[in-house]
Protein backbone atom coordinates (compact mmCIF):
# COMPACT_ATOMS: atom_id res chain seq x y z
CA UNK A 1 0.00 0.00 0.00
CA UNK A 2 1.26 3.22 -0.89
CA UNK A 3 2.07 6.14 2.06
CA UNK A 4 0.40 9.62 1.57
CA UNK A 5 1.82 12.69 2.50
CA UNK A 6 -0.04 13.04 6.08
CA UNK A 7 1.49 9.56 6.83
CA UNK A 8 4.92 10.37 5.23
CA UNK A 9 5.29 13.74 7.44
CA UNK A 10 5.86 12.34 10.87
CA UNK A 11 7.93 9.76 9.94
CA UNK A 12 10.50 11.52 7.89
CA UNK A 13 12.80 12.53 11.26
CA UNK A 14 12.53 9.23 12.47
CA UNK A 15 13.65 7.50 9.47
CA UNK A 16 16.59 10.45 9.06
CA UNK A 17 17.30 9.29 12.62
CA UNK A 18 17.81 5.61 11.90
CA UNK A 19 14.63 4.65 13.35
CA UNK A 20 12.43 3.10 11.25
CA UNK A 21 12.13 -0.64 10.59
CA UNK A 22 12.51 -1.61 6.80
CA UNK A 23 9.32 -1.94 6.08
CA UNK A 24 8.14 1.56 7.04
CA UNK A 25 11.92 3.04 5.47
CA UNK A 26 11.14 1.31 2.72
CA UNK A 27 7.64 2.90 2.12
CA UNK A 28 8.95 5.88 3.06
CA UNK A 29 11.90 5.90 0.65
CA UNK A 30 9.20 5.19 -1.90
CA UNK A 31 7.14 7.96 -1.32
CA UNK A 32 10.02 10.23 -1.33
CA UNK A 33 10.67 9.56 -4.77
CA UNK A 34 7.25 10.39 -5.96
CA UNK A 35 6.68 13.84 -3.68
CA UNK A 36 8.67 16.80 -4.12
CA UNK A 37 6.98 18.47 -0.91
CA UNK A 38 8.18 15.61 1.29
CA UNK A 39 11.82 15.48 0.39
CA UNK A 40 11.94 19.29 0.68
CA UNK A 41 10.59 18.01 4.35
CA UNK A 42 13.36 15.52 4.58
CA UNK A 43 15.98 18.47 3.54
CA UNK A 44 14.80 20.45 6.38
CA UNK A 45 15.21 17.29 8.72
CA UNK A 46 18.54 17.33 7.53
CA UNK A 47 19.35 21.05 8.10
CA UNK A 48 17.68 21.32 11.18
CA UNK A 49 20.41 18.37 12.36
CA UNK A 50 23.39 20.10 11.65
CA UNK A 51 22.29 22.67 14.25
CA UNK A 52 22.00 20.33 16.94
CA UNK A 53 25.25 17.97 15.75
CA UNK A 54 27.04 21.46 15.94
CA UNK A 55 25.88 22.20 19.19
CA UNK A 56 26.52 18.97 20.41
CA UNK A 57 29.86 19.23 19.20
CA UNK A 58 30.46 22.42 20.68
CA UNK A 59 28.97 21.01 24.38
CA UNK A 60 31.75 17.87 24.29
CA UNK A 61 34.41 20.43 23.31
CA UNK A 62 33.90 23.36 25.65
CA UNK A 63 32.26 21.32 28.47
CA UNK A 64 33.49 22.99 31.88
CA UNK A 65 34.66 19.31 33.80
CA UNK A 66 32.94 17.94 36.96
CA UNK A 67 34.16 19.01 39.97
CA UNK A 68 37.28 17.44 41.77
CA UNK A 69 35.53 14.36 44.33
CA UNK A 70 31.90 15.03 43.51
CA UNK A 71 31.84 11.11 43.42
CA UNK A 72 33.45 10.06 46.47
CA UNK A 73 31.65 13.86 48.23
CA UNK A 74 28.35 12.30 46.53
CA UNK A 75 29.22 8.21 47.93
CA UNK A 76 30.01 9.84 51.13
CA UNK A 77 26.73 11.50 51.55
CA UNK A 78 24.19 8.98 50.68
CA UNK A 79 26.30 6.09 52.75
CA UNK A 80 25.62 9.09 55.80
CA UNK A 81 21.89 8.70 55.14
CA UNK A 82 21.93 12.10 53.13
CA UNK A 83 18.36 11.09 50.66
CA UNK A 84 18.25 14.46 49.18
CA UNK A 85 16.68 17.88 49.57
CA UNK A 86 13.30 17.29 47.61
CA UNK A 87 12.43 14.59 49.33
CA UNK A 88 13.42 15.90 52.72
CA UNK A 89 11.35 19.48 51.85
CA UNK A 90 14.21 21.42 52.06
CA UNK A 91 13.29 25.30 50.84
CA UNK A 92 16.31 26.60 49.19
CA UNK A 93 19.25 25.29 46.98
CA UNK A 94 22.55 26.21 47.78
CA UNK A 95 23.57 24.57 51.13
CA UNK A 96 27.40 22.88 50.84
CA UNK A 97 29.11 19.82 52.13
CA UNK A 98 28.74 20.62 55.44
CA UNK A 99 25.15 19.40 55.15
CA UNK A 100 26.25 15.77 55.85
CA UNK A 101 27.52 15.74 59.37
CA UNK A 102 24.94 18.82 59.85
CA UNK A 103 22.10 16.21 58.64
CA UNK A 104 23.86 13.51 60.58
CA UNK A 105 23.97 15.48 63.89
CA UNK A 106 20.18 16.66 63.55
CA UNK A 107 19.27 13.23 63.49
CA UNK A 108 20.86 11.98 66.72
CA UNK A 109 19.15 15.45 68.17
CA UNK A 110 16.28 14.84 67.41
CA UNK A 111 16.44 10.84 68.47
CA UNK A 112 16.79 12.82 71.82
CA UNK A 113 14.30 14.74 71.75
CA UNK A 114 11.69 12.32 71.05
CA UNK A 115 13.14 10.47 74.37
CA UNK A 116 12.28 13.28 76.36
CA UNK A 117 9.03 13.87 74.27
CA UNK A 118 8.36 9.98 75.28
CA UNK A 119 8.94 10.58 78.50
CA UNK A 120 6.69 13.52 79.18
CA UNK A 121 4.15 12.11 77.54
CA UNK A 122 4.12 8.68 79.86
CA UNK A 123 4.39 10.91 82.78
CA UNK A 124 1.42 13.32 81.62
CA UNK A 125 -0.54 10.22 81.26
CA UNK A 126 0.07 8.61 84.35
CA UNK A 127 -0.65 12.07 85.77
CA UNK A 128 -4.10 12.20 83.97
CA UNK A 129 -4.80 8.78 85.34
CA UNK A 130 -4.06 9.58 89.08
CA UNK A 131 -6.37 12.57 89.23
CA UNK A 132 -9.07 10.85 87.62
CA UNK A 133 -8.87 8.43 90.25
CA UNK A 134 -8.77 10.90 92.78
CA UNK A 135 -11.99 12.60 91.42
CA UNK A 136 -13.41 9.18 91.51
CA UNK A 137 -12.41 8.50 95.26
CA UNK A 138 -13.85 12.04 96.14
CA UNK A 139 -16.83 11.36 94.52
CA UNK A 140 -17.29 8.55 96.35
CA UNK A 141 -16.96 9.59 99.95
CA UNK A 142 -19.93 12.36 99.34
CA UNK A 143 -17.50 15.71 98.34
CA UNK A 144 -19.04 18.23 96.37
CA UNK A 145 -16.14 18.00 93.99
CA UNK A 146 -17.15 20.63 91.29
CA UNK A 147 -17.33 23.45 94.80
CA UNK A 148 -14.46 22.84 96.40
CA UNK A 149 -11.64 22.35 93.44
CA UNK A 150 -8.70 24.33 95.81
CA UNK A 151 -5.00 24.84 94.62
CA UNK A 152 -4.11 24.64 98.18
CA UNK A 153 -4.26 22.05 101.45
CA UNK A 154 -6.70 24.64 103.15
CA UNK A 155 -10.47 23.29 104.42
CA UNK A 156 -12.31 24.01 100.99
CA UNK A 157 -14.27 26.58 100.54
CA UNK A 158 -16.97 26.45 97.95
CA UNK A 159 -17.29 28.64 95.34
CA UNK A 160 -20.45 30.71 95.63
CA UNK A 161 -19.07 31.72 99.09
CA UNK A 162 -15.95 33.15 97.13
CA UNK A 163 -18.39 35.13 94.84
CA UNK A 164 -20.31 36.46 97.41
CA UNK A 165 -17.20 37.59 99.55
CA UNK A 166 -15.94 39.79 96.02
CA UNK A 167 -19.28 40.78 95.51
CA UNK A 168 -19.33 42.27 99.22
CA UNK A 169 -16.25 43.80 98.56
CA UNK A 170 -17.28 45.48 95.56
CA UNK A 171 -20.05 46.66 97.52
CA UNK A 172 -18.05 48.67 99.68
CA UNK A 173 -16.32 50.70 97.16
CA UNK A 174 -13.29 48.94 96.58
CA UNK A 175 -12.16 49.62 93.07
CA UNK A 176 -12.39 46.14 90.83
CA UNK A 177 -10.84 46.54 87.58
CA UNK A 178 -13.15 44.61 85.86
CA UNK A 179 -17.23 43.44 86.80
CA UNK A 180 -17.46 39.81 87.54
CA UNK A 181 -20.07 38.59 85.68
CA UNK A 182 -22.44 38.42 88.57
CA UNK A 183 -21.98 41.75 89.24
CA UNK A 184 -22.93 42.87 85.26
CA UNK A 185 -25.97 40.52 85.99
CA UNK A 186 -26.58 42.72 88.72
CA UNK A 187 -26.64 46.04 87.26
CA UNK B 1 45.81 -7.58 31.18
CA UNK B 2 43.20 -5.09 32.69
CA UNK B 3 39.65 -6.13 33.88
CA UNK B 4 37.12 -5.44 31.96
CA UNK B 5 34.92 -2.81 33.82
CA UNK B 6 32.20 -4.27 35.83
CA UNK B 7 28.35 -3.65 34.50
CA UNK B 8 26.01 -1.41 36.03
CA UNK B 9 23.79 -4.37 37.49
CA UNK B 10 26.88 -5.30 39.36
CA UNK B 11 27.74 -2.49 40.98
CA UNK B 12 24.22 -2.08 41.80
CA UNK B 13 23.91 -4.85 43.31
CA UNK B 14 27.20 -4.35 45.24
CA UNK B 15 25.68 -0.62 46.38
CA UNK B 16 22.73 -2.35 47.49
CA UNK B 17 25.17 -5.00 49.59
CA UNK B 18 26.32 -1.83 51.64
CA UNK B 19 29.59 -1.11 49.14
CA UNK B 20 30.55 2.63 49.21
CA UNK B 21 32.88 2.67 46.20
CA UNK B 22 30.76 0.68 43.79
CA UNK B 23 27.93 3.37 44.24
CA UNK B 24 31.52 5.97 44.23
CA UNK B 25 32.00 4.05 40.75
CA UNK B 26 28.26 4.26 39.43
CA UNK B 27 28.50 8.20 39.72
CA UNK B 28 32.11 8.61 38.34
CA UNK B 29 30.32 6.62 35.22
CA UNK B 30 27.58 9.27 34.69
CA UNK B 31 28.80 12.03 36.58
CA UNK B 32 29.91 13.96 33.24
CA UNK B 33 26.30 12.77 31.53
CA UNK B 34 24.16 14.04 33.93
CA UNK B 35 26.35 17.76 34.04
CA UNK B 36 25.46 18.02 30.80
CA UNK B 37 21.64 16.86 31.02
CA UNK B 38 21.25 18.86 33.74
CA UNK B 39 22.88 22.26 31.98
CA UNK B 40 20.23 22.04 29.21
CA UNK B 41 17.81 23.12 32.47
CA UNK B 42 19.52 25.85 34.31
CA UNK B 43 23.38 27.35 33.44
CA UNK B 44 24.33 28.39 36.54
CA UNK B 45 26.97 25.90 37.65
CA UNK B 46 26.17 26.07 41.48
CA UNK B 47 22.65 24.83 40.72
CA UNK B 48 23.93 21.82 38.27
CA UNK B 49 25.93 20.79 41.07
CA UNK B 50 23.34 20.57 43.45
CA UNK B 51 20.81 19.32 41.24
CA UNK B 52 23.01 16.24 39.62
CA UNK B 53 24.03 15.40 43.41
CA UNK B 54 20.58 15.34 44.04
CA UNK B 55 19.88 13.16 41.63
CA UNK B 56 22.55 10.81 42.84
CA UNK B 57 21.31 11.38 46.42
CA UNK B 58 17.72 10.15 44.76
CA UNK B 59 19.18 7.49 43.06
CA UNK B 60 21.01 6.06 46.20
CA UNK B 61 17.37 6.02 48.03
CA UNK B 62 15.60 4.95 45.48
CA UNK B 63 17.75 1.87 44.53
CA UNK B 64 16.09 -1.09 46.02
CA UNK B 65 13.13 -0.58 43.95
CA UNK B 66 14.79 0.36 40.12
CA UNK B 67 13.32 -2.20 38.00
CA UNK B 68 16.12 -3.64 35.42
CA UNK B 69 13.60 -3.74 32.73
CA UNK B 70 15.58 -0.28 32.05
CA UNK B 71 18.71 0.22 31.99
CA UNK B 72 20.60 2.08 35.04
CA UNK B 73 21.24 5.07 32.63
CA UNK B 74 17.97 5.99 31.69
CA UNK B 75 16.45 5.32 35.10
CA UNK B 76 19.28 8.18 36.24
CA UNK B 77 17.99 10.28 33.20
CA UNK B 78 14.58 10.20 34.25
CA UNK B 79 15.65 11.13 38.25
CA UNK B 80 17.30 13.98 36.69
CA UNK B 81 15.14 15.19 34.72
CA UNK B 82 12.39 15.36 37.15
CA UNK B 83 14.67 17.02 39.78
CA UNK B 84 15.82 19.72 37.76
CA UNK B 85 12.27 20.40 36.42
CA UNK B 86 11.27 19.99 40.37
CA UNK B 87 13.72 22.49 40.98
CA UNK B 88 12.89 25.07 38.55
CA UNK B 89 9.34 25.20 39.70
CA UNK B 90 10.31 25.67 43.21
CA UNK B 91 12.58 28.55 41.84
CA UNK B 92 9.34 29.97 40.40
CA UNK B 93 11.09 29.51 36.84
CA UNK B 94 8.26 27.28 35.54
CA UNK B 95 9.94 25.55 32.50
CA UNK B 96 6.87 24.99 30.43
CA UNK B 97 6.21 28.38 28.38
CA UNK B 98 3.14 28.72 27.05
CA UNK B 99 -0.64 27.89 28.46
CA UNK B 100 -1.37 25.18 25.57
CA UNK B 101 -0.94 21.65 26.39
CA UNK B 102 1.91 20.38 23.66
CA UNK B 103 0.10 17.05 23.02
CA UNK B 104 -3.00 18.53 21.48
CA UNK B 105 -2.17 21.67 19.76
CA UNK B 106 -0.27 19.82 17.11
CA UNK B 107 0.67 22.81 15.05
CA UNK B 108 -1.83 25.61 16.80
CA UNK B 109 1.38 27.76 16.57
CA UNK B 110 3.35 26.20 13.95
CA UNK B 111 3.68 29.31 11.44
CA UNK B 112 3.82 31.55 14.01
CA UNK B 113 5.31 34.88 13.25
CA UNK B 114 3.38 35.31 10.18
CA UNK B 115 5.40 32.86 8.54
CA UNK B 116 4.64 30.39 5.98
CA UNK B 117 5.04 26.95 7.47
CA UNK B 118 6.23 25.63 4.05
CA UNK B 119 9.60 28.04 4.32
CA UNK B 120 12.66 25.54 4.65
CA UNK B 121 14.54 24.83 7.51
CA UNK B 122 17.70 26.68 6.77
CA UNK B 123 21.50 24.76 7.47
CA UNK B 124 23.70 26.57 9.93
CA UNK B 125 25.73 29.25 7.78
CA UNK B 126 29.14 27.79 6.73
CA UNK B 127 30.75 31.40 7.79
CA UNK B 128 29.14 30.67 11.72
CA UNK B 129 32.10 29.31 14.08
CA UNK B 130 30.92 26.09 16.06
CA UNK B 131 30.52 27.94 19.48
CA UNK B 132 28.18 30.77 17.77
CA UNK B 133 25.69 27.67 16.01
CA UNK B 134 25.81 26.18 19.39
CA UNK B 135 24.94 29.51 21.42
CA UNK B 136 21.91 30.23 18.43
CA UNK B 137 20.76 26.72 19.15
CA UNK B 138 20.52 26.56 22.66
CA UNK B 139 18.68 29.98 22.75
CA UNK B 140 15.84 28.82 20.91
CA UNK B 141 15.87 25.29 22.92
CA UNK B 142 15.48 27.64 25.92
CA UNK B 143 12.58 29.24 23.86
CA UNK B 144 10.24 25.66 23.34
CA UNK B 145 8.22 24.70 26.23
CA UNK B 146 9.48 22.05 28.31
CA UNK B 147 8.22 18.75 26.55
CA UNK B 148 9.77 19.73 23.32
CA UNK B 149 13.32 21.05 24.68
CA UNK B 150 13.67 17.48 26.46
CA UNK B 151 12.90 15.16 23.99
CA UNK B 152 14.94 17.27 21.67
CA UNK B 153 17.95 16.96 24.46
CA UNK B 154 17.47 13.38 24.60
CA UNK B 155 17.46 12.44 20.76
CA UNK B 156 19.91 15.02 19.80
CA UNK B 157 22.24 16.11 22.65
CA UNK B 158 22.09 12.84 24.30
CA UNK B 159 21.89 10.63 21.02
CA UNK B 160 19.61 8.23 22.52
CA UNK B 161 17.28 5.61 20.55
CA UNK B 162 13.69 6.45 20.76
CA UNK B 163 13.05 3.27 23.39
CA UNK B 164 15.22 5.19 25.67
CA UNK B 165 13.75 8.29 25.38
CA UNK B 166 10.09 5.98 25.78
CA UNK B 167 11.59 4.57 28.68
CA UNK B 168 12.89 7.77 30.56
CA UNK B 169 9.61 9.85 29.90
CA UNK B 170 7.34 7.01 30.33
CA UNK B 171 5.86 7.06 27.02
CA UNK B 172 5.45 5.03 23.96
CA UNK B 173 7.64 4.61 20.95
CA UNK B 174 4.72 6.11 18.95
CA UNK B 175 4.73 9.02 21.30
CA UNK B 176 7.98 9.46 20.67
CA UNK B 177 8.07 10.00 17.08
CA UNK B 178 5.19 11.93 17.07
CA UNK B 179 6.51 14.83 20.20
CA UNK B 180 9.93 14.85 18.32
CA UNK B 181 8.05 15.80 15.17
CA UNK B 182 6.53 18.32 16.62
CA UNK B 183 9.37 19.71 18.52
CA UNK B 184 11.56 19.75 15.48
CA UNK B 185 8.76 21.76 13.34
CA UNK B 186 9.04 24.95 16.78
CA UNK B 187 12.60 24.43 16.85
CA UNK B 188 12.57 25.78 13.13
CA UNK B 189 9.59 27.72 14.06
CA UNK B 190 11.09 29.61 16.71
CA UNK B 191 15.05 29.77 14.71
CA UNK B 192 13.44 31.51 12.42
CA UNK B 193 11.13 33.89 14.23
CA UNK B 194 14.35 34.82 16.48
CA UNK B 195 16.89 34.97 13.57
CA UNK B 196 14.70 35.85 10.68
CA UNK B 197 18.34 36.44 8.30
CA UNK B 198 18.65 32.76 8.02
CA UNK B 199 15.34 32.58 6.00
CA UNK B 200 15.53 31.58 2.41
CA UNK B 201 15.31 35.11 0.10
CA UNK B 202 15.74 37.15 3.07
CA UNK B 203 17.47 40.00 2.35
Amino acid sequence: MDMNCQDARPLVAAYLDGELSETRAGLLRKHLLDCHACRTGAQDGKNLKRWFSAAREDDSASADPVPSGFAARVARRAFSGDVGRSDVGRGEFGAGEALAPQTAAAFQRARGESGVLRFVLTATAIAAGLALLLALAARLSGRDVVGTMSADDRAPVPVRQVIEELERLNAGGAPAPTPTPASSERR
Amino acid sequence: MEAAPKEDLSLVAETLAGNQLSFQLLVERYQARMFALVRHYTRNPVEVEDIVQDTFLKAYTRLPGFQQQSSFYTWLCRIAINTALDFLKRCGRNPVRGAEDPELSLGADEGAAGRPRTSPAPAPDARLERAEIARITKRVLDELPEIFRTVLVLREFEEMAYQDIADVLGISIGTVESRLFRARAKFKDKLLALHPEFEEGWS
